[in-house]
């Protein structure tokens, strides 16, 4: 595939990083200097100096050869017109990311058709969503669902004392029968590891892993993690994400308690959320939070638009009683540092952004992709297709590529977590974790 | 973890009568108690059959492990039954369970309740130890093979 992304950010940085190592030709078109210099030393794709709303520089960059074309810088209307300028050479698909609402959304005049663009992305959006997905599991660092929510893809953090700790991977095979699950990955310091049978957990690290969700309850008496009801819930920050966080929460039927600090913003909050309790005060006024109720709060979640207050005021509220605190971290340096010193999630616009546009790419057979640890592997949910050669075969038997795991099998309405003897047909949905360098293979292996 | 560590040998049921999984937690249950291993038995068995409730114990080939944690025990401890009719536990193979081991933890978790599962499953899903286990006369040769096999 020949793709052409436009903007060297976060963004765009780990698309192109992703694209090109599955082997993809990636041309990027930056205007900054900086962001062009640690593109071209850390990714292999070519780089353009120019911008993407200029048709002698997309010319540069080969629009006439391209079939993808993804705008994400941090101006909407460049992304727009670089779009449109996209269509004019034919490009057969267009993503562009789109803060403002104006743009997108229920208010909008104008939606993608308009622009000839096949998806608009939203980062306020997505990451409201991954922010509620987050509060639905309550001890979970991560979690994804498939099969229309029969399986799960869970991450859990492994601390002193838990059940787990010091078990070698092939007694949990031992008691498989149980206890169905597959560990997909440990992230152990930072680093994503695919186990094998003699590899042992170990306190600190995060165990990720993909069981049926009737399973859930025996699966947290394994891990010795507690169902804990949910229900009372505190926002920091009334803006975009915020609102979109809060009324997703509340009409899911938790009681929602939203902290914004400025008085007009409180005024516009109150009309936009009914049955939401509005709270005029600061991240650090513990006095009001404590009125409210922070030391009996399940979840405190911090979406203002400074990385340091969503940090510092989740390890705040912690401190004081908090079960659980998430945090929104932009920042890509802060994120393992936010959950290393106690934040349960640290949830990133940026990559949440990048792996909704890389959902969108994957070809035909892939039906759903989720980032796990920070990125550093991905759960794809993809389909045998008729005439593939793995049809008939037994699990043990297909040699899959290395750094890939099935997880689950998902055959008509069942959904099962496979063993070795298991045998693949035509048609069978599978859910795979797999490294990035094992992305691509996957893919190829599967067609 | 070894078995010897935690099997209660005068808890050990040659010839179980039990038609139920309740029939049959009650009993060993009730073994364990005699055997000074169990503080609280109700306790302990109502614990068991919530474990029960939210999934089946039965490891398939025959083989079911019903255990929990529990405010009622504070070591961890085993008892085996042989139930030569066989007694349903939900296995994954929807097979009847011949060969049980009731593993009662402590709560405070911690891994040896994993690793026990674990070497207890791996000990009684063997042919030749099920193959021994049927072929016994005694409680003590019982005994006997369960701790000799454990590796």
């Amino acid at each position: 595939m020949n793709g052409i992304i436009v903007g060297a950010g976060e963004v765009g940085f780990h698309i192109a990083d992703r694209l090109s190592r599955e082997g993809h030709n990636i041309v990027v078109i930056e205007q900054d200097a900086e962001r062009e210099r640690l593109l071209t030393s850390k990714v292999n794709a070519l780089v353009v100096h120019g911008s993407g709303a200029s048709t002698e520089t997309l010319e540069q960059a080969g629009i006439e050869k391209a079939d993808l074309f993804i705008a994400v810088t941090n101006q909407d209307e460049v992304n727009l017109v670089a779009c449109l300028l996209a269509t004019q050479y034919n490009v057969g698909r267009k993503i562009a990311r789109v803060r403002s609402l104006e743009y997108h959304g229920g208010k909008s005049r104008l939606d993608a058709g308009d622009f000839g663009i096949d998806l608009l992305i939203n980062p306020q959006r997505v990451v409201a969503e991954e922010i509620v997905d987050a509060v639905r599991y309550t001890s979970a660092n991560e979690v994804s669902e498939f099969a229309d929510g029969r399986i799960v893809f869970l991450g859990y953090s492994i601390e002193e004392n838990s059940p787990v700790q010091g078990v070698a991977l092939s007694d949990l095979g031992e008691i498989r029968g149980m206890y169905p699950i597959v560990i997909a990955a440990i992230d152990r310091n930072g680093e994503t590891i695919i186990p094998r049978g003699d590899d042992r957990i170990e306190k600190g690290d995060i165990v990720f892993f993909v069981c049926n969700k009737r399973d859930l309850p025996s699966v947290r008496y394994l891990f010795g993690v507690e169902a804990r009801e949910t229900r009372k819930i505190f926002l920091l920050g009334g803006g975009g994400v915020g609102l979109a966080v809060a009324r997703l929460l509340h009409t899911s039927g938790y009681e929602v308690k939203l902290i914004e600090q400025n008085a007009d913003r409180c005024n516009e909050l109150a009309d936009e959320l009914e049955g939401v309790l509005i709270l005029n005060a600061g991240a650090t006024d513990i006095e009001t939070m404590l009125t409210e109720g922070i030391d009996e709060a399940d979840v405190f979640i911090a979406v203002t638009n400074d990385d340091q207050t969503n940090i510092l005021s989740s390890l705040l509220v912690k401190r004081h009683g908090t079960k659980r605190v998430i945090a929104l971290v932009d920042q890509p340096e802060l994120l393992p540092l936010a959950t290393s010193i106690g934040v349960d999630v640290a949830i990133s616009p940026r990559l949440a952004t990048a792996s909704a546009v890389l959902r969108y790419v994957r070809s035909g057979e892939v039906l759903k992709v989720a980032p796990v640890d920070h990125g550093n592997a991905e759960v794809l949910e993809v389909v045998i297709p008729e005439n593939s050669k793995l049809v008939g075969k037994k699990l043990m038997d297909v040699r899959f590529p290395e750094g890939a795991i099935v997880g689950a099998i998902m055959r008509g309405q069942d959904a099962h977590i496979p063993d070795g003897a298991d045998m693949l047909e035509r048609g069978d949905r599978l859910i795979v974790f797999a490294l990035p360098s094992a992305t691509k293979k996957v893919e190829r292996f599967l067609s | 973890m070894p078995i010897q560590d935690i099997l209660v040998p005068e808890a050990t049921l040659r010839e179980s009568r039990a038609r139920t999984k309740e029939e049959l937690l009650r009993d060993l249950v009730g073994r364990l108690a005699q055997a000074g291993r169990v503080l609280d038995r109700d306790r302990v068995y109502d614990d068991l059959l919530i474990r029960e409730s939210e999934q089946g114990t039965g490891l398939g080939q025959g083989v079911a492990i019903p255990h929990c944690r529990s405010k009622g025990v504070d070591e961890l401890s085993a008892a085996f039954a042989l139930c030569r009719d066989g007694v349903a536990f939900e296995s994954v193979d929807g097979q009847p369970c011949r060969f049980v081991v009731v593993l009662l933890s402590p709560l405070k978790a911690d891994m040896s309740h994993v690793q026990a599962l674990a070497r207890v499953a791996r000990l009684l899903r063997q042919d030749k130890v099920q193959q021994e286990l049927l072929a016994a006369g005694t409680v003590d040769e019982l005994n006997r093979i369960l701790l000799s096999h454990d590796e």
